[in-house]
């Protein structure tokens, strides 16, 4: 299955169909080349998802593995890129769904200090693009968009962290643009709510 | 004290708004490299531990090795236990339907 073929012949810059078409034939530069076009884009997304700099990397790093092995399947519907935001959100969903079941033997977990260590670590995460004196503030709004359905976290973070238009996020989330526009709207009423209530506990204390 | 709601308000509405103008993260340094180690360690597991999968000729060999040492089990079976078929109809119903206090048929096993 893992076969990348050394070819001598591949130029670095391809525009897009010739570094998929390169990607197809398993070239190991064509490889080397999508990995550092998209390297951070795909582990920007993986960590406004997931908050946690590991989790992220390994995530971003099997939303590579996934490209390389299904490459074939792309049929050029639509972006590369958004084909490969489709396939870091699905990654980093999948990733949220096993910590929700080891949120579930926390009990268990907690025998051995491991689960405590990771609520922490991203409970107190802090995104390293966020301005210092913001600091408090997106740590209260990570926490509460940690709380919303799947599909309004999605495109609340493609939307707020990799800036991407509604347009765009209808296309990796398969919906039409008046779904997103109102995945967003409810995203924002939720996150208000969720936020007075964070404030209203945490300022009469 | 209860707070203000102007005040939550602000709060809140600062808060939706911090991440405006926030940068994108990089990846980490070495992120190819450590990739490429992923893939590579993965390749030589997957090939060592199913490589005989793949290979038809092999599993083939092991299947019918696997069938013909279950076929020798059942026959040595066969030899070793020589009841007749009324005793074993015996054994059969005493083990599953006398009443719980009825320990006779152990006796008349031995």
């Amino acid at each position: 299955m893992w076969k990348l073929i050394r070819t001598a012949n591949f130029q670095p810059k391809l525009t897009e169909p010739a570094l998929i078409s390169a990607l197809q034939q398993k070239s190991e530069s064509a490889f080397r080349e999508l990995v550092k076009t998209y390297q951070d884009m795909v582990f920007n997304t993986c960590l406004g998802m997931l908050r946690d700099v590991e989790e992220a990397e390994e995530s971003a790093q099997d939303v590579f593995i996934e490209v390389y092995k299904s490459v074939d399947k792309f049929r050029g519907e639509a972006k590369f890129s958004t084909w490969i935001y489709r396939i870091a959100t699905t990654k980093c969903l999948e990733k949220i769904r096993k910590r929700k079941a080891k949120k579930r033997f926390a009990f268990l977990s907690s025998l051995s200090g491991s689960y405590q260590a990771d609520f922490d670590r991203i409970s107190n995460f802090l995104h390293p693009g966020i301005q210092m004196e913001q600091n408090e503030n997106a740590k209260a709004l990570f926490n509460a968009i940690e709380q919303l359905a799947e599909n309004q976290r999605v495109a609340f973070t493609l939307h707020k962290l990799e800036g991407l238009p509604y347009e765009e996020i209808a296309q990796v989330l398969d919906l039409s643009l008046s779904s997103v526009e109102s995945l967003m709207f409810r995203a924002k009423q939720n996150l208000k709510k969720l936020l007075k209530g964070y404030y209203e506990r945490n300022m009469m204390d | 004290m209860k707070p203000d709601n102007i005040h939550i308000e602000n709060k809140v509405e600062k808060s939706l708004n911090s991440l405006n103008g926030i940068k994108k993260a990089k990846a980490p340094d070495f992120f190819y490299t450590r990739l490429q180690a992923r893939m590579e360690a993965e390749m030589l597991g997957k090939s060592n531990r199913f490589f005989w999968v793949g290979n038809l000729k092999l599993s083939a060999t092991v299947l019918a090795l696997v069938l013909v040492m279950n076929m020798l089990s059942l026959l040595m079976m066969d030899f070793s236990f020589g009841l007749s078929s009324n005793d074993a109809i015996d054994t059969l119903s005493g083990e599953y339907f006398s009443p719980t206090d009825n320990y006779y048929y152990l006796n008349n096993q031995q």
